[in-house]
């Protein structure tokens, strides 16, 4: 991947990347696509998500450049879908053995 | 001798942006869990609502706003490399994609307006509970999404303002940069709503 650093430190990515992990994001909306008219609903419900995480992760990693961030902003923001993963958690345990 | 050098804190900048960026996650994520609730509860009429979705139109939206985030990843790389001419050109495709965005997603809200289906409209009262809540979340979600592209459109285009008067340049570029965040962040939102809305069917 082409990636430089200016003279006041600021990291420049290529457009070349950017082309690369926007037709990657473009694909993988073909597959979601393709995966909600082809699968047995069920699993397509949780492969939409998945594929969809993978849309958002190459977003937060490359479009945002999270892995030019520091450690501590890093973990971070992994605290923060840590948490909001949790509270899902949580109230699904509760909603899935809740009677009625 | 007065020092006339400006003290400029690049990381307290992007930290400053994250952080609100980290609220908007959990605010967002609120109407993801009472979604996630909802579908679970009423599985078919949910399904019911979805048909009611274009997705042809929710797919080229889809594409724009991804489209629209290499636009303003672009403008930034310009920017560092001192091509503020450029920038502001990406800038400005940036801002047109987000606006076909939020015409086609006025296009479908009519679609649905025009068949009786908004909040408590008599034809959506006399369905059941299920979808009644399924329109309520998506003129929600969605609406908050789209205000969210407005804001977007708003600070971009004065971003393009200070890039074209070099308030912006190659040695400080941070609110660019925070700028862009912002969009990439509401695109990283929309990625999550297209097949929560589109795809399940």
């Amino acid at each position: 991947m082409e990636q430089n650093k200016t003279r006041e430190g600021f990291s420049i990515v290529g457009y070349r990347t950017y082309v690369f992990i926007w037709v990657i994001l473009l694909l993988l909306l073909a597959l979601n696509i393709a995966v909600s008219q082809i699968l047995v609903k069920g699993i397509t419900v949780l492969l939409n998500i998945i594929i969809a995480s993978c849309m958002a992760l190459l977003d937060l990693v490359f479009f945002m450049n999270l892995r030019h961030e520091g450690k501590f902003l890093k973990l971070v923001v992994f605290m923060a879908i840590a948490v909001l993963t949790l509270i899902i958690l949580f109230t699904f345990s509760d909603v899935w053995f809740r009677a009625g | 001798m007065e020092d006339k050098r400006e003290e400029r804190d690049y990381g307290g900048a992007k930290y400053g942006m994250w952080f609100f960026l980290l609220t908007e996650i959990l605010f967002f994520g609120g109407m993801f869990l009472l979604y996630s609730v909802f579908r679970y509860r009423f599985p078919d009429q949910f399904h019911a609502g979805a048909s009611e979705e274009n997705l042809v139109l929710g797919s080229i939206n889809t594409v724009l706003l991804l489209t629209s985030s290499l636009f303003m990843a672009a403008a930034i790389t310009a920017v560092k490399r001192g091509n503020n001419k450029l920038s502001v050109i990406l800038q400005a495709l940036t801002v047109v994609s987000g606006v076909i965005f939020l015409i086609i997603k006025g296009t479908e809200w009519g679609e649905k307006i025009s068949k009786g289906l908004y909040p408590a409209s008599p034809v959506l009262l006399k369905t059941g509970k299920g979808e009644i809540l399924y329109f309520g979340l998506y003129y929600v979600m969605t609406g908050l999404h789209g205000l969210h592209v407005l804001a977007g459109i708003i600070v971009i285009s004065f971003m393009m303002y200070y890039t074209a008067t070099g308030k912006i340049n190659k040695n400080y570029p941070v609110r660019l940069e925070n700028a862009g965040l912002y969009w990439h962040f509401v695109d990283m939102v929309w990625i999550y709503l297209f097949p929560l809305f589109y795809l399940v069917t």
